[in-house]
């Protein structure tokens, strides 16, 4: 099931809420069943088969935990056990989602021609699958207890707000709330204006810079010109932020309804002045997921030059391989990593040393030329798209198409431009405090028009869902 | 926004937000028609496991979600005005044009399906070459208003597929009529030959067509007189896209102006009624008012008028035909009617049973290039 959808927003959610405020307080063992029962429907809604594979990594991971505690309790190690946990884990999340991209890559290098059937990609698999890694290796190094309640445990892997988009939750985060924690009308407050206002960002401006850019890749040659593509890419640059951003707002939001505090997933990526800085900002659980979890097992940046710059290569290939099955994915992620050793080598003062605008021109011209070879998967077509930007495919600097690009949607990309910077929740937090109506006022207005956009829109594709 | 109590009201604020749509939609009776998106609406689904597990119950209860949502055209109100206070021009494929038009982008036909169609008309001809047969290919209104569009905005080029069509069809021996210039003149001087808020050409579209189309199927063009019946008529391209525009259509009908006009009869076959009335007017008060033109669309009529000639004329058609028809009736002894997209028998069956001496078919270009319906209907089944 989806967020952004009606079904959601006005059936699953309330009925939720209902029963779950029904259970008093002091039944937290109740409330965490109703939240189990939810999140399992929320799961299997519409493609119910792989809810008994992620209860299957449930359990896999619940006794792996249980195991590798008590063999260390016994004297040993438990790295066996921890190992074969993080073994079948990435089996899982192998075959049900690189499966077909390893067969076509043997395929192409042997020309074995193996006919194989790809499978459907199980909702949330990359998600859940790196929590639980987290579970067990942070029970392995004793960063935290294993999780005695079997059911506890699959809440949290389960949890609804997060399962599908994350932000990807460390299980020591909220292992004290899942088994105390409070309640109250602020919180739930707090977490619906987060839920609301993610709403709008994904339907209000999300879903109208994803038709913009579908409508301009889908123009026929004759059409195409340098400008349109610019405003294209740009389209997809705001799209994949709000759409990503606004879903981890709703996840926090809904947690928040609950009790639940989640980190924070995105810190404004788009103001960064460096790349460095940009991966600080941009999907912070999936870039402290893999530091925590590969890079310092690697030796971080405390080994020798070449070593560090391997580390960095590795890491950020894996990266990248994690956003999708497919080559494109990892020379996206391979040319992160490359631009990250530059700066940490070889330029990185050089960029400081710029005025303000020139750092962020800087930035923003990389990221934005790295999401066309993210939202195109086939290279030689994102290479295309490419030198037309930079003047090299032929095409007329604008056209007509150019004009009515800018005229019909101006506004949109302005408005996106400014919700990428903090000025606007600044702004909106000042208004709160001098007019806390209009602030909320405010609130209901995104709330209907993202409803109104809602009930209009057959159009309404979750990027995300692809990971 | 730190002060106490702040965020309690905003949980309030949501509370009531959610509570209310959700008590509306309770209270609330499902409706099973929509009138706007002229479609019937998602009841609520009944659940079984297995209709579960195939997901089949999820996307009925989804629709059913969308479908009856309280207000929905309220809320597709405020999107369009959002929309259009952000600048945009387009909805749904229907651009707000100027002085209150609203103009659905040109179809472009798919070359593969137009071969087969324009291959089935000439073989369908070749079976019945002692037929006359006659095509009437109408321009929408993207194609004749098109200086009514945004600035901005370029359509693709109907003329040129157009062209190509009426080429090919000649070469299958069957006549064409081109009826571009004359509305083009008309609508340069200012008559309205297409609605504002509606995808059809007004009546007065059709006379100029029947008065261009009469000579070339040997008929002498007869005089009718122009009535209004309606101001208030707000057609699909309003419900498609949403956009509230200032002026509402008004539908005239076209009444003979001369003597000796003839009574026909209609045998409407998919609901097995007899009538002799070309209008139901009954239909004006009903959302969809361009059905003031012999009801919604019908797989096969005929209409039957006691005149002298002894002509059987078989019309093969989309709605456009739907208040061009009544234009041909002292022509013809009988007028077969049939809807390809809807009629489903063999055509050369019929042919043959009702005696047909000609042959017209009247679609517009938008629908026409959009669909294969006559292939199919043309074909012969091996």
């Amino acid at each position: 099931m989806l967020f952004s959808s009606t079904i959601f927003i006005f059936y699953f959610l309330p009925i939720t809420l209902v029963i779950y405020y029904a259970i008093p307080e002091r039944y937290l063992r109740a409330r965490n069943g109703v939240l189990l029962a939810a999140s399992l429907i929320f799961y299997s809604w519409g493609e119910p088969v792989y809810v008994f594979l992620m209860i299957y990594s449930a359990f896999l991971n619940y006794f792996s935990a249980l195991q590798v505690r008590r063999e260390q309790h016994d004297g040993g190690t438990g790295k066996k056990n921890l190992l074969f946990a993080v073994v079948m884990n990435l089996f899982i999340l192998g075959f049900f989602k690189y499966y077909g991209f390893l067969m076509d890559t043997i395929n192409d290098i042997t020309g074995a021609n193996i006919k194989y059937t790809a499978l459907a990609l199980p909702i949330g698999i990359s998600f859940y699958t790196f929590q639980a890694m987290s579970y067990v290796i942070d029970v392995y190094r004793g960063t935290v207890g294993p999780q005695k309640n079997f059911f506890r445990f699959a809440l949290y892997l389960s949890l609804f707000p997060q399962l599908i988009a994350g932000p990807i939750v460390r299980y020591r985060d909220v292992a004290e709330e899942l088994e105390d924690r409070t309640h109250s009308l602020e919180d739930f407050g707090a977490g619906s204006m987060r839920f609301v206002f993610g709403l709008g960002k994904k339907i209000i401006l999300a879903n109208n810079l994803g038709a913009l850019y579908s409508s301009i890749t889908a123009l026929p040659d004759g059409q195409v010109s340098v400008l349109t593509y610019w405003i294209g890419i740009l389209a997809y640059t705001f799209q994949i932020y709000f759409d990503f951003s606004g879903y981890s707002d709703m996840a926090i939001g809904l947690g928040r309804m609950m009790g639940f505090h989640f980190m924070e997933n995105f810190n404004y990526p788009y103001i960064s002045k460096s790349i460095t800085e940009f991966w600080r900002r941009w999907h912070m659980s999936l870039s402290s997921w893999f530091r925590e979890y590969v890079y310092i097992p690697l030796g971080g940046n405390r080994v020798t030059v070449p070593r560090h710059i391997l580390n960095l290569l590795i890491v950020w290939s894996l990266t990248g391989l994690w956003h999708g099955a497919n080559w494109n994915f990892i020379m996206w992620g391979t040319y992160f990593g490359v631009l990250l050793i530059l700066e940490k080598y070889v330029y990185g003062k050089k960029i400081e040393k710029l005025p303000a605008w020139g750092q962020h021109l800087y930035t923003m011209v990389i990221v934005i030329i790295s999401w066309v070879f993210f939202s195109i998967t086939d290279i030689g077509q994102a290479l295309e798209y490419l030198k037309t930007m930079f003047f090299m495919g032929g095409h007329p600097v604008a056209n007509i198409k150019t004009l009515y690009f800018l005229r019909t949607s101006l506004v949109l990309l302005g408005a996106s431009a400014l919700c990428s910077t903090p000025v606007v929740l600044e702004k909106f937090k000042k208004l709160a405090d001098r007019y806390p109506r209009w602030s909320i006022a405010v609130m209901a207005g995104v709330f209907v028009l993202s409803v109104a956009y809602l009930v209009f829109g057959s159009y309404n594709p979750f990027l995300y869902f692809r990971f | 926004m730190d002060n106490k109590g702040y965020y309690k009201k905003a949980g309030i604020c949501f509370i009531v937000m959610v509570a209310a749509i959700v008590l509306l939609s309770l209270f609330s009776k499902d409706r099973s028609f929509s009138d706007t998106e002229n479609r019937a609406l998602q009841q609520f689904p009944g659940f079984s496991i297995s209709q579960y597990m195939e997901g089949r119950f999820e996307k009925r209860m989804e629709s059913y979600a969308d479908d009856q949502f309280p207000g929905r055209d309220l809320f597709v109100k405020i999107k369009s005005a959002a929309d259009v206070t952000a600048g945009g021009l387009e909805a749904n494929g229907v651009y707000k044009g100027r002085d209150g038009y609203l103009i659905e982008d040109v179809t472009k036909p798919d070359r593969k399906s137009l071969s087969r169609t324009e291959k089935a008309l000439a073989d369908f001809k070749a079976r019945h070459s002692n037929v006359d047969m006659y095509f009437l290919l109408a321009p929408t209104a993207g194609n004749i208003m098109s200086d009514k569009l945004p600035r901005s905005v370029r359509v693709a080029d109907q003329d040129a597929y157009m062209d190509q069509f009426f080429k090919s069809v000649q070469a299958g021996g069957i006549n064409t009529i081109d009826v571009r210039s004359e509305l083009r003149k008309a609508a340069d001087k200012g008559t309205q030959v297409y609605y504002r808020t509606d995808h059809h050409w007004t009546t007065t579209g059709a006379y100029l067509a029947y008065q261009k189309a009469a000579p070339t199927m040997g008929l002498t063009p007869r005089k009718y007189r122009k009535a209004v019946v309606s101001k208030d008529f707000r057609g699909t391209l309003a419900s498609k896209s949403g956009f509230s525009n200032g002026k509402n259509d008004a539908i005239s009908l076209y009444l003979p102006d001369y003597d000796g006009y003839k009574q026909s009869v209609i045998f409407y076959d998919d609901t097995q009624t007899r009538t002799t009335k070309f209008y139901r007017f009954g239909n004006l008060k009903k959302k969809d008012q361009y059905t003031v033109f012999g009801g919604s669309n019908h797989p096969k009529y005929t209409i039957k008028t006691p005149v002298e000639s002894k002509e059987r004329l078989l019309i093969v058609k989309d709605s456009y035909a739907n208040c061009f028809i009544p234009f041909l009736t002292q022509d013809y002894f009988e007028i077969v009617v049939v809807d390809p997209r809807y009629y489903f028998e063999n055509i050369d069956d019929l042919m043959d049973s009702e005696g047909i001496t000609k042959v017209l078919f009247l679609y517009n270009s938008d629908t026409f290039f959009g669909d294969d319906s006559l292939a199919l209907a043309l074909e012969q089944v091996e």
